[in-house]
């Protein structure tokens, strides 16, 4: 089938490894993120939290640096510290998912191309993976990464004493990031497959964000409870992270009921992802 | 390339929810062209469906390339799909679009590369392959189909509908280009359409569906040889002519005047004439004839052909 001859040529040559297909789609669905000139720019604006907290614990070791701009500033480096830097980094990472995953799945399914996907030698779950991945990478470059950068370099400088009293907050990092980034990334893909339109897809995930938290501020206000706290997508996850960074959360006798409630959306989501991704409509 | 049959159903049946659509079907088709033919509704996509693993049979299973489709994953590889609804990525270029497809079918990313440029050329689409997909008019995206359905290099090509949408010219192009892949000998194909002449005019062997069941099953080629038959119009009653021909050995179907006779060995026309010149009766018209795809269609699903004007009176 060569281009000048115009005949049709079968294919002999070698084969990629079937497990390794996923990771085409993550590829050109990574690609196709940072095609986008302002989707790139947020991406880099994202790095800002993390680099004004790197300089914030280069400032905290060097008194000198401090004195010499007449600043007079104490911050502890400590569990707190990190999940702050966590809380922050989280909702610039929310507002780049907003953008950035509902190109994702949306357009296969209007444009048909689901048949074509799943009629290679690629299964929905494979094909779930590397749209899962796309986002789950992407999420956790822009979150914990950074944050277990950040905390390499307090060791170099905190010295012994602090990485001895404190070497596990770079395992609550890693574990608070990764539950944020696969709940988002999943209710991010659920929405991707159920609206076909792009902005209304990131508007949904804003809304949930947004009116979540103010619902449950209003049901706190009015029924004089905390159970509110449950509908706040935030909210949800600093309580589970004050657990995991070893700090006293405000309504503390909700971590089970929060972890409970980030599971169910892990598993409604992928509910409704398994139930929208398919080669074909049922027509009954 | 594999030797043996195509496609073998055994007693496969499918359902959408509650409803039917396949009923038990049964066969082995080993032709290089298998055209699947039927009315709207018959069954052929979702047959189509089932065989690539889409939907699970209810009932039965079958076969492509030798190979169960409970085990599809290691075989599909070895498969080209081309659905008949629109199926691209809008914001990709032809050339991209065709190059992912490939590397899912595991070619290698700079194989993949050098096959998209080929395909898209073979295609026809050379000179549009860097423009997207979105941008495409209905005929260059059935081609854009068409060149990821071939980029790797399947065995098996399945066609759905490949004319759907097109003018006249793109649907010759598509005829060409599908009779062009069938000559190459590399690959054995599945035509899916209710187009009659665009099976008749590529497909050697043809399974007419009808509501969800196989009600013709035709080796096309040697229909096109043998089943030629003789048509008669006679001016008056014809039943004593009729019968003449049945002693002679000659299968005759009689009607309104009407009979179609396929002559016994020895029998030729001047025995036709000689035995209505013995029985006075005026012939308005003779015609040899063979079953078009249309007659046979028209019959399997249970319709009457309809009349077409004569070639050839005496």
């Amino acid at each position: 089938m060569a281009v000048y001859k115009l005949t049709y040529q079968g294919y002999d040559g070698p084969r990629t490894p079937a497990g390794s297909r996923f990771l085409v789609l993550y590829r050109y669905a990574r690609r196709a993120i940072f095609h986008s000139k302002l989707l790139l720019g947020f991406f880099v604006v994202c790095f800002l939290v993390p680099l004004f907290n790197l300089l914030i614990v280069y400032a905290m070791h060097n008194p000198a640096f401090l004195n010499r701009l007449n600043i007079h500033l104490v911050i502890n480096i400590n569990r707190g510290f990190f999940n702050t830097y966590l809380k922050y980094q989280s909702f610039m990472a929310f507002l780049f998912t907003a953008f950035a995953a509902p190109g994702l799945i949306a357009p296969d399914l209007a444009n048909g191309a689901l048949s074509l996907y799943l009629s290679r030698p690629l299964r929905r779950v494979e094909y779930l993976a590397g749209k899962f991945a796309v986002l789950f990478v992407l999420l956790s470059e822009l979150t914990w990464i950074p944050g277990l950068v950040l905390f390499a370099v307090q060791c170099s400088v905190g010295g012994p004493e602090w990485r001895a009293a404190n070497y596990w907050i770079g395992f609550s990092l890693i574990e608070a990031g990764v539950v944020w980034v696969v709940v988002i990334s999943l209710l991010a893909l659920a929405l991707s497959a159920w609206v076909k339109w792009r902005i209304v897809a990131g508007a949904a995930l804003l809304g949930i964000y947004f009116f979540g938290a103010g619902f449950g501020q209003a049901i706190n206000l009015v029924l004089q409870t905390q159970n509110g706290y449950l509908l706040d997508l935030m909210q949800l996850h600093l309580i589970v992270w004050s657990g995991i960074f070893r700090l006293a959360p405000p309504p503390l006798s909700l971590e089970v009921e929060a972890w409970a409630v980030l599971a169910a959306i892990c598993a409604a989501s992928l509910w409704l992802i398994l139930k929208k991704v398919r080669p074909l409509e049922v027509v009954r | 390339m594999f030797d043996g049959p195509m496609i073998e159903l055994r007693g496969l049946s499918s359902r959408y929810g509650s409803r039917q659509v396949l009923r038990q079907l049964e066969g082995s088709f080993s032709g290089r062209v298998l055209g699947l033919l039927g009315p709207n509704g018959a069954g052929k996509s979702t047959l189509i469906r089932t065989l690539l693993g889409f939907l699970p049979p209810a009932e039965g299973t079958a076969r492509i390339l030798g190979s169960d489709i409970g085990a599809l994953a290691a075989l599909r590889h070895r498969i080209g799909y081309m659905p008949e609804n629109d199926a691209f990525v809008a914001n990709l270029s032809a050339v991209t679009f065709v190059r992912m497809m490939g590397e899912l079918s595991g070619l290698p990313a700079e194989a993949a590369l050098e096959r998209a440029h080929e395909a898209l050329f073979y295609v026809g689409l050379g000179e549009a392959r860097y423009r997207r997909l979105g941008g495409y008019s209905l005929g260059m995206k059935q081609l854009a189909k068409l060149a990821q359905a071939i980029v790797h290099g399947p065995e098996l090509l399945i066609l759905d509908e490949p004319t759907n949408s097109l003018d006249p010219p793109a649907r010759r192009r598509m005829l060409e280009l599908i009779r062009e892949i069938r000559d190459s000998g590399r690959v054995r194909i599945v035509l899916c359409s209710h187009l009659l002449r665009d099976v008749e005019e590529t497909c050697d062997e043809v399974v007419i569906l009808h509501q969800g069941r196989i009600v013709h099953h035709a080796d096309l080629v040697r229909e096109r040889q043998h089943l030629q038959f003789l048509e008669i119009e006679a001016a008056g009653p014809a039943e004593g002519l009729a019968e003449a021909l049945r002693g002679l050995g000659c299968a005759v179907e009689a009607g309104a005047g009407r009979l179609r006779v396929t002559l016994a060995a020895g029998v030729t026309v001047r025995d036709v004439y000689r035995l209505a010149d013995q029985r006075q009766l005026a012939l308005r018209r003779l015609q040899f004839r063979r079953d078009t795809l249309e007659d046979i269609f028209l019959q399997a699903v249970g319709a009457a052909p309809l009349p077409r004007p004569a070639a050839t009176t005496a």
